[in-house]
């Protein structure tokens, strides 16, 4: 590839005057680095930016603003950066076409939010603008009023914090999080929080956190480092496409998934396995399941890793802490007490050997989940037994266990449990290779505050207020050591802060699907149980919901009962005036006061874009995004890195020409280090800021307001309480609250550092304090945040030699990867990267815990416990068009689709005006129905439904179905696109919130799916599927009767197969429960009256079907995963040429249990099929040379040997041409 | 008149035959400068794309669509010229649609049925395709189509440095 790379595409000289500036990938949590190049000059035409990168497409570039100037922009995957090297995905690939472009071709910019505004009527032209002076104003009256916060002496007394409800993004930059939370925490003290995607601020994996594990202790080039990959609920090629491409790839794959995502079929085309369960929800029986087996078959007596070595850093095996230690304190203290243990103790929870337990069987987990034990039993083998790797001796997989939100969004403590026990049973301990994690879907941007305001705020007594409201009960404290210590000792607001706290219950209600029973409270406050066990209000209690980022109202789950619930609490009190009569301050705050007044609730949506949620908010406030100021996050291997500023916010109409005259005034007034004026943001009347600079100028007219000031005093006349609030608030850019949250987020150890939130471990954060410190801690005062810019330009994370024309300033995108590991010699902190530069930088090889020699323990978390629910979700209702419905997200789109909704790249593919989201449906199911791609379909569950446009997909089994998450409805109105919340998957998906660590199912649904609507056409959906893989339907299967005469039949007939409608003279086998071997690889098999054949029918199901089996000997053939049809002639050439039969299938008669090795293989006919190998263009291709066979084991693994008979063995050794080792 | 497209001479580049797909007849133009790494697809049907498909009809029955070969995702090489026996067309998985792909470097897929748009993967741009027509005997290739909305920006000066 780098040959073609070079002929194609030399490196030519940049442009003469181009600005590099460093960011990184907006979108997912890889987080690739990126530079943004600007040429400063109006006529350059396009082409002269390909200099500054070698391969430049259309999509990278834009005509953007800068301070006031108008560029030439391209964003570019950064080929020195050591995460991506130049690779990237479609996302990130075509972010150019996302900037903020004042050419007016770019309808992205056109939408973006451009000022304040107050909802004066329901409908998209009931928004009038504010100006931000009257914003802030109304917003601090609004939350004053909903937090009941009044002067009482020297300080403000909060007397209801509860009643302002945040949902807050988790991700959108550090300063950004840590201004807002300084606010909502420190001041207010408001419990009522919920990160984006979920109704709480849980932790996504507090499971494996038990475990002894964080999700983000690994780094790609640990992925690299693995033999086998058990893919859980996550579809990294598609979503985390650079990881995937870069730190999977040619990995053995292991896919649990319902759908044949691309991962899948690339696992298939490679020679992976795909487990499709049926059912959803059941994953950690499942996984609890390979467990038990891993112990029975491997004859486990002691975990893996543990064995006899010192590989765990002088681990011992970790202590059963399930007895007799239950008068712990904290809630993870208490978890851990009665689930945590060790080997033995997971040996009894699964009940290894013994025959009469049944629930964590192979057989009983494979009926449960619908997945074929055949393809459970190839997993054991895979996942634990001895093999040959490359050349060495034979050893076990190092295993890697990736899951995301199909594990996390549902049963989310079960399921992580059981991935975080069956990855301590396999030895993978975040060592190279080794390790359990999550890929990640945003990158992190948390930091919470720990500024102290008592002097300030007084919010100490909302503890009483709310306390049988605000139950202590389950909490998570995600950080052991800051465990929440619930005793009346720890100050009111420290415990809020560690509560994860269900946001939707105090917005929306309980849901009802839960039982909400009343229990009896000594304060006389409604009061529920659930029937998970959770406690909360009866009533939604949150006055004020102000809402900063993200489409909480189509994202959340069950979200169809929710806005119903929504609507009637913003109609509350029906004899007032519904929207204030007019945009003056005095209108709006009395009109919605009254509502709050009334137990009615106003909502406040703060964001880039305008999102259906915006339909519903009675204050929009615009902000600022990426590129537009300077923020820092990190990704999600722990890679802090800044992202500048480099392209202008979207200006108002009225800003623009405000604009040019404060820099013709003035221009010198305020520049910058780099010689540029600053843009004066902070003057603008209109247009976006930056969240942390909205949430300061409301904090800051907050006390104004308690002085009783009717206006923004000028600062001379500031009150009391205007300074205290504008002292608490001081942050002139971002830089100052960059610096302010390198002292005072919480969670960290070392001074109340932040970054102990960074997923670190105790003591290696006190390192990382002094780093962070050094990093951000140097204000000098530019819009840059410079102390990072210093930091990076340090030796090791440079690039070039200064003397580099595109690369002179030296920054590179790496970022630094924390937590750091030590000193250099000059006793500055050195950070953990990926690689070892001149032996300066040594990285921390083990899991970040182990060498803190953290106890790892398995933990238990029973199937009883959710079965219930679990049945709830997956029960089968009458209609037989009733499917599963579960949800995720597609390559090309983002998230909630902000930008995706209105680039043209996007819009070729899913069209603007689509009614409904994409509901991607079996084939076979579909044909069945009459229902075809582009079909306007109606997705029913319990008199809540969604709209989709129908695509026919074979990756998704029949009896489910897939929507994209999140895709709004849209339709023209009046010239305009307007969105609607008919197209969200979550208008269905149950109203379940995990009891343990509350995250809401939002994949679990079941629905009717009905056709409403011919063939929607203009335009239409794109005719072929997303799929890595060759189609399996459109092959069809070929079967011979025996008489060897061609007997055509569909994909539909596998059903009928299935079901024993069978011509005469056929008849079936399958495995040994008595289904198909796979339904994804479409091998079946049909025994004739007198002798077996087997009849392919799929490229890509027979090659992974030959693959497989022949690899469950202690086999591996290499193959080519690009050419699947290739691999599939070199099979069939190999059975050919050969003579001898390699497809092998368990013997349906031989027996096999659930406990024994007796599953005997049979060998097919090779002249049975001789006839359907023949090439149809007379080709004979491909050679059996090319098949490069390796790894030729089988003596020493005992077990999977014992399945073969002598002669089998013989007819193998002899065929393969294999020797005796 | 009979175009046997293993005899056709294209005016300024010369055809090589890089392998048989399913669904016809694959070329590859390995000589000349502009449309060097393009390839032609000889298909029974003409696609239904928006703005028109491109394709021109074959003397001797069917069509001929033509596209560039680099993927534009990093610009791997999607089609190889037949020299190679390893390097087969990557098309024949599908056959009952017009798809070039998965690139062999990072599984883009276009779809040649709708003017070469993505399908899956990493690739932000549709597949450049080339303008066509028939003189006499010769296959002609005589510019990058812009003009269709699949194509909305022409790809040409920027990824594809004539005569690089």
């Amino acid at each position: 590839m780098a040959e073609v790379f070079e002929r194609q595409f030399p490196q030519r000289d940049p442009p003469v005057d181009v600005k590099r500036i460093t960011t990184g990938c907006q979108y997912c949590a890889v987080g690739c680095g990126y530079n943004a190049f600007l040429v400063f000059d109006d006529g350059v035409p396009t082409e002269t930016l390909q200099g500054i990168s070698r391969f430049i497409t259309p999509a990278m570039t834009n005509v953007a603003n800068y301070k006031g100037r108008r560029v030439r922009a391209a964003v570019v995957p950064d080929l020195r950066c050591d995460l991506n090297k130049g690779n990237h995905s479609v996302r990130g690939g075509s972010q150019g076409k996302n900037l903020v472009t004042s050419t007016g071709r770019d309808r992205s910019t056109a939408q973006r939010l451009k000022s304040p505004q107050v909802r004066l009527q329901d409908g998209p032209d009931g928004l009038v603008d504010l100006t931000w002076d009257k914003l802030n104003d109304v917003m601090a009256q609004l939350v004053m009023h909903a937090a009941d916060i009044k002067v009482s002496g020297e300080k403000a007394k909060v007397g209801r914090p509860g009643g302002l409800g945040v949902k807050l993004y988790e991700y959108q930059y550090l300063e950004n999080t840590y201004a807002a939370t300084k606010l909502i925490y420190s001041a207010i003290g408001t419990p009522n929080v919920a990160y984006h995607d979920r109704p709480s601020v849980a932790g996504s994996s507090p499971a494996l956190e038990d475990v002894g594990f964080r999700p983000h202790d690994f780094s790609y080039d640990d992925l690299r480092a693995a033999d086998v990959i058990l893919f859980i609920g996550t579809n990294p090629y598609e979503n985390q496409s650079v990881c995937f491409m870069q730190s999977c790839v040619g990995k053995e794959m292991i896919v649990l998934d319902p759908r044949e995502t691309a991962t899948a079929q690339y696992a298939l085309a490679t020679g992976g396995l795909h487990l499709p369960p049926t059912a959803l929800g059941a994953d950690s029986l499942v996984i609890y399941a390979l467990a038990r087996a891993i112990i029975e078959r491997e004859g486990l007596a002691e975990p893996i890793g543990f064995e006899g070595s010192n590989a765990l850093g002088g681990h011992e095996h970790p202590p059963d802490l399930s007895a007799g230690q239950q008068n712990k304190k904290t809630q993870s203290e208490k978890r851990r007490a009665s689930r945590a243990t060790n080997f033995d103790g997971l040996k009894q929870f699964l009940s290894v050997g013994d025959d009469t337990s049944t629930t964590y069987t192979l057989a009983n987990a494979a009926t449960i989940s619908g997945i074929d034990r055949a393809l459970l039993e190839e997993a054991v083998w895979r996942l634990a037994a001895r093999r040959q790797f490359e050349t060495g001796p034979l050893r076990r997989p190092k295993v890697a266990l990736i899951y995301e939100k199909g594990a996390i969004w549902g049963f989310n403590f079960h399921n992580i449990a059981a991935i975080g026990s069956l990855g301590l049973l396999l030895g993978s301990y975040s060592m190279p290779g080794r390790l359990v994690g999550r890929v990640g879907g945003h990158q992190k941007g948390w930091a919470e505050s720990k500024a102290d305001l008592k002097e300030v705020f007084d919010n100490s007594d909302k503890l009483d207020a709310y306390n049988e409201g605000y139950p202590f009960r389950n909490v998570v404290d995600q950080y052991e050591d800051k465990a929440l210590k619930v005793t009346s000792s720890i100050p009111a607001a420290e415990r809020f802060l560690y509560v994860h706290h269900n946001l939707d219950t105090h917005v929306f209600g309980p849901p009802p699907e839960l039982n909400p029973q009343p229990i009896p409270s000594s304060t006389g406050a409604g009061v529920v149980r659930l029937d998970n066990g959770v406690t909360t209000v009866a009533n939604p209690d949150v006055l004020l919901l102000w809402i900063i980022g993200g489409n909480y109202l189509g994202q959340t789950n069950d979200c169809h009962r929710k806005r119903g619930v929504l609507h009637d609490r913003r109609t509350a009190g029906a004899d007032h005036v519904r929207y204030p009569a007019t945009a003056s301050v005095r209108d709006i705050v009395q009109t919605l006061t009254r509502r709050m007044l009334d137990g009615g609730l106003v909502m406040v949506h703060q964001d880039i874009f305008p999102q259906p949620t915006t339909n519903e908010a009675d204050l929009v406030i615009p902000a600022a995004g990426w590129g537009e100021d300077t923020f820092c996050r990190y990704n999600a291997e722990r890679r802090l890195k800044l992202y500048d500023r480099f392209q202008d916010m979207p200006l108002h109409k009225k800003d623009r020409a405000k604009l040019i005259e404060l820099q013709n005034r003035d221009p010198m007034k305020k520049i910058t280090r780099d010689g540029e004026p600053a843009l004066r943001i902070d003057k603008l009347a209109h247009s976006p800021k930056p969240d942390w600079m909205i949430i300061r100028d409301v904090a800051r007219a907050i006390g104004w307001r308690l002085d009783g000031a009717k206006k923004r005093p000028k600062p001379a006349d500031r009150g009391p309480f205007a300074q205290k609030l504008v002292a608490a608030f001081p942050w002139v850019n971002s830089s100052d609250v960059a610096d302010e949250m390198a002292r005072l987020s919480h969670r960290g150890l070392a001074g109340g550092n932040m970054l102990g939130d960074i997923y670190l471990y105790g003591k290696s954060a006190r390192i990382d304090s002094e780093v962070f410190h050094r990093v951000l801690g140097k204000k000098v005062g530019s819009e840059r945040h410079d102390g990072m810019s210093a930091f990076l330009l340090r030796d090791g994370y440079t690039v070039g030699d200064g003397k580099d024309p595109v690369y002179g300033n030296g920054i590179a995108t790496n970022g630094i990867m924390l937590p750091a590991v030590g000193k250099d010699e000059n006793g500055e902190p050195i950070p953990e990267t990926g690689d070892d530069r001149d032996g300066k930088v040594k990285r921390i090889q083990g899991t970040l815990s182990v060498p803190h020699r953290k106890p790892l323990y398995f933990v238990k978390a029973p199937w009883s416990e959710i079965e219930s629910d679990f049945q709830r979700v997956n029960q089968q209702g009458v209609d037989p068009d009733e499917v599963f419905v579960t949800n995720g997200r597609f390559n090309h789109l983002w998230n909630n689709m902000f930008h995706h909704l209105r680039n043209d790249y996007t819009s070729e593919r899913y069209p603007e005006d689509l009614p409904g989201t994409i509901l991607e449906i079996n084939r076979a199911w579909a044909d069945a129905r009459q229902i075809r791609t582009d079909d306007i379909v109606d997705v029913g569950s319990g008199g809540h439904s969604f709209r989709a446009v129908a695509s026919l997909q074979d990756s998704v089994p029949e009896g489910g179905a897939f929507a994209m998450f999140s895709y709004p409805a849209r339709q023209h109105q009046a010239g305009q696109l307007a969105f609607n919340f008919q197209g969200y998957a979550n208008n269905i998906t149950d109203g379940y919130a995990d009891g343990i660590n509350p995250i809401a199912a939002l994949k679990y649904a079941r629905a009717v799916v009905k056709k409403t609507g011919e063939n929607y056409q203009s335009p239409r959906l794109p005719g072929v599927p997303r799929r890595l893989g060759p189609s399996h339907a459109s092959r069809g299967i070929i079967v011979r009767d025996q008489n060897n005469e061609l007997f055509p039949i569909s994909a539909g007939f596998v059903t009928d197969l299935d079901a024993g409608h069978l011509p005469d003279g056929l008849r079936t086998e399958f495995s040994d429960n008595g289904t198909m071997l796979s339904d994804e690889a479409r091998v079946v098999v049909i025994r004739p009256t007198d002798r077996w054949r087997i009849i392919d029918f799929s490229a890509a199901g027979m090659a992974a079907y030959f693959i497989r089996m022949i690899d469950s000997t202690p086999r591996v053939l290499s193959v080519a995963w690009s050419y699947p049809d290739r691999v599939v002639w070199e099979m069939r050439e190999l059975i050919v040429t050969k003579g001898l039969p390699r497809a092998l299938i368990p013997d349906p008669s031989g027996g096999a249990s659930e406990h024994s090795n007796s599953t005997r293989l049979l060998f097919l006919d090779p002249d049975a099929f001789v006839g359907e190998l023949a090439d149809p263009n007379g080709h004979r291709r491909g050679a059996l040379s090319k098949f490069k066979i390796r790894n030729m084991i089988y003596k020493q693994n005992q077990s999977t040997i014992d399945r073969w008979q002598p002669a089998e063995i013989a007819r193998v050794q002899e065929f393969l041409d294999i020797t005796d080792p | 008149m009979t175009i046997g497209l293993e005899e056709v001479e294209l005016a300024d580049s010369t055809l090589t035959v890089a392998g048989i797909a399913k669904y016809g007849v694959f070329y590859f133009f390995r000589d000349g400068d502009r449309f060097r790494n393009s390839f032609v697809v000889r298909i029974n049907k003409e696609p239904d794309v928006p703005g028109g498909s491109g394709a021109i009809a074959h003397p001797a029955g069917g069509f001929l669509i033509a596209f560039s070969s680099v993927c534009t995702h990093m610009g791997c090489l999607l089609v190889q010229p037949a020299d190679d026996p390893a390097n087969q067309p990557p098309l024949s998985g599908y056959p009952d649609e017009l798809v070039c792909g998965p690139c062999p470097c990072h599984g883009t897929i276009f779809d040649l049925s709708r003017g070469g748009v993505v399908v899956l993967g990493p690739a932000t741009q549709n597949l450049p395709q080339l303008k066509l027509r028939i003189e006499g005997d010769q296959l002609i290739a005589y510019k990058w189509w812009q003009e269709r909305p699949y194509q909305h920006e022409d790809p040409r000066e920027e990824i594809w440095p004539a005569g690089a």
